[in-house]
């Protein structure tokens, strides 16, 4: 049985505004992240083979000190506070600029979750509704395009 | 059918032989850890009961639950204790006092990790200090890998000096039914001296060479260690029941209380202190978090043991095992106490402790009589903690604080490496093990 178009990821899918390559650096990511105010880019080579994603939470992650970068609250470190570091902005500035010249590839999540043009629409929605982020469309190893919460909210609004 | 008492002959194999191999087995099993240990020892037990080794009866008869008791009281009220941010408002206390100087920190944070330990287990102690001396080290721009090394070792010498400190002492504790003061009486002092010795060494070794700027020794003074207190309510009410859990191991004796007990009634209060005036709903989710959090491998592994041992020793190896040893050592009482030392500190390096201590206590227990009654084997007791304890800081894999620390190690990026480790820690651990023989040999032999 063929699935209606409308049931299927393609429908909402758009295209990300910007894509990293994997030689970028940190920095142009950071920047680009905040010009488009996105929750995290796609990562793709030239050729246009899907690579990773980069989250902004990495880019949080890097101007802590390393014992508090987890992003997993099984984590035997996740019941360290450190509410007694008292850094500075300025403190947190240099902790981004000894990393800013390092390629987007060394920081980006390879095994964050993809979905495929062909997959349910529901699939997404319920991912969506967990997790903010921005869900990658690939098939083949080709990146597509990216499906976001205001993908989704646009459509349930029908203003799109 | 519940045979009364073993049959001669069990699949062809006396029991002393099917027990033993089976024992063999199941050890050869946990060394390889192909399967996590706890399975194999819940099998390992269950075939002794199957194979009818042993009756049900004499089963759950083997498992000590003084120890569980003691273990499962302790789990639980550590997993409520650190909640509340008083061991990282401990270590950034002591970073302070001596200025943030890097080679200060280094013995600080070692007699730290020491001191908790004692009252803690070894893992919970360096899951709390080690992420605060990343930070810290990450501050001061120096190696972090000396610190980490010195609180592995700092962690499983503090854990020997008391009843509570290390799994081998609650299983001879709880087994052998020695107290709290006991073990502080006789053991805590070697202890100190060991942990000087340590801190010598660290600092000969690694920290008269290290350097920090002033400006990031700064950083590491602004550090404001009230803010790590996340809960003040709770630290008052963990801070009092662990302050009266102490006091009853100390008078354990006249008040004719085991530590079992001592652990559980604490552990309870504990969990009742800390849900008062919570509705039902966010007690059940606050109970089961504690719950979750007792490490139930352990438990099981031991409940396992407890069983496989008692197989053997019902089968009547460890009476044999124990005149042969006897007959080894020429029924000589300091050479089977150095023999015990010794053997239990080069085995413990290289093997899981437990099961070798859960072994050699009901062995050791046999040799009473050739000792002058169960009053007389006390020193072997101290000779059998002190190698077994400190054996554990030999290699990388010889406790399982090593490992742990070995693991946020390697995850944040500090190499941490078996030979590298061992290179320098097991002539270490060989040094000490030499200040326990010639405290032993001055004291009790």
């Amino acid at each position: 049985m063929k699935s209606d178009p409308d049931s299927l990821c393609r429908s909402i899918m758009s295209i990300p505004p910007a894509v990293l390559k994997p030689d970028d650096s940190l920095r142009l990511a950071l920047e680009t992240m905040v010009s488009h105010r996105v929750p995290a880019l796609p990562i793709a080579e030239r050729d246009g083979r899907y690579v990773g994603m980069l989250p902004r939470s990495r880019l949080v992650a890097l101007a802590m000190p390393r014992a508090l970068r987890r992003e997993d609250a099984q984590h035997p470190l996740a019941h360290i506070q450190g509410g007694f570091i008292q850094d500075t902005l300025q403190t947190l500035q240099e902790r981004i600029d000894a990393v800013a010249e390092d390629p987007v590839r060394l920081h980006c999540d390879p095994e964050a979750p993809v979905v495929g043009p062909e997959d349910p629409l529901m699939e997404v929605i319920r991912y969506l509704h967990r997790e903010r982020t921005v869900l990658p469309v690939v098939d083949g190893g080709r990146l597509l395009g990216v499906v976001t919460v205001w993908d989704v909210l646009a459509r349930l609004g029908r203003l799109k | 059918m519940i045979p009364a008492t073993a049959p001669a002959e069990i699949l062809g194999m006396s029991p002393l032989w099917l027990a033993t191999l089976l024992m063999i087995a199941t050890y050869g099993v946990i060394i390889s850890e192909r399967l996590n240990r706890s399975i194999v020892a819940l099998l390992g037990a269950m075939l002794m009961i199957m194979l009818g080794l042993l009756t049900q009866e004499q089963a759950v008869a083997g498992i000590d639950f003084n120890t569980i008791g003691l273990l499962v009281g302790m789990m639980i009220i550590v997993s409520i204790t650190r909640k509340c941010g008083v061991f990282e408002y401990l270590a950034i206390w002591s970073a302070k006092l001596v200025r943030a100087s890097p080679a200060g920190i280094l013995a600080m944070l070692a007699v730290v990790t020491a001191v908790v330990s004692a009252f803690l287990d070894n893992v919970t102690t360096v899951l709390l200090v080690v992420p605060v001396t990343l930070i810290i080290t990450e501050a001061l721009k120096v190696n972090p890998y000396p610190f980490l090394f010195s609180q592995i070792l700092a962690s499983n010498i503090g854990g020997t000096a008391t009843l509570i400190g290390d799994p081998p002492n609650i299983l001879i504790g709880g087994q052998v039914g020695l107290s709290f003061n006991d073990f502080v009486y006789h053991l805590t002092p070697v202890i100190v001296v060991v942990l000087a010795v340590h801190i010598v060494s660290m600092h000969l070794i690694w920290g008269r060479k290290m350097l920090s700027s002033a400006e990031l020794r700064a950083r590491v003074m602004a550090f404001n260690e009230r803010d790590a207190i996340t809960d003040a309510r709770l630290l008052k009410l963990a801070g009092a029941v662990l302050a009266l859990v102490i006091v009853l191991f100390v008078l354990a004796r006249p008040l004719g209380l085991d530590s079992g007990t001592i652990g559980m009634a604490g552990a309870a209060l504990l969990m009742m202190l800390d849900n008062l005036g919570k509705s039902a709903e966010e007690q059940s989710e606050s109970v089961v978090k504690v719950f979750n959090e007792v490490e139930w491998i352990t438990i099981f592994f031991f409940i396992g043991l407890f069983i496989v041992i008692a197989g053997v020793e019902h089968a009547g190896l460890l009476r044999l095992l124990a005149d042969q040893l006897l007959a080894a050592t020429g029924g000589d009482f300091a050479t089977t106490g150095f023999s015990i030392l010794w053997a239990s500190a080069v085995l413990s390096a290289i093997v899981d402790n437990i099961p070798f201590v859960a072994t050699m206590i009901p062995l050791i227990k046999s040799m009473a009589p050739a000792f002058g009654g169960a009053e007389g084997l006390l020193p072997l007791w101290w000779c059998l903690s002190l190698g077994a304890c400190l054996g554990g800081n030999g290699t990388l894999i010889g406790a399982s604080a090593n490992l742990t620390v070995a693991g946020i190690a390697e995850r944040n990026g500090i190499p941490f490496r078996f030979g590298t480790y061992t290179r320098v820690a097991f002539p270490l651990m060989l040094v000490h093990v030499a200040i326990c023989h010639v405290y032993l040999w001055w004291r009790y032999f």
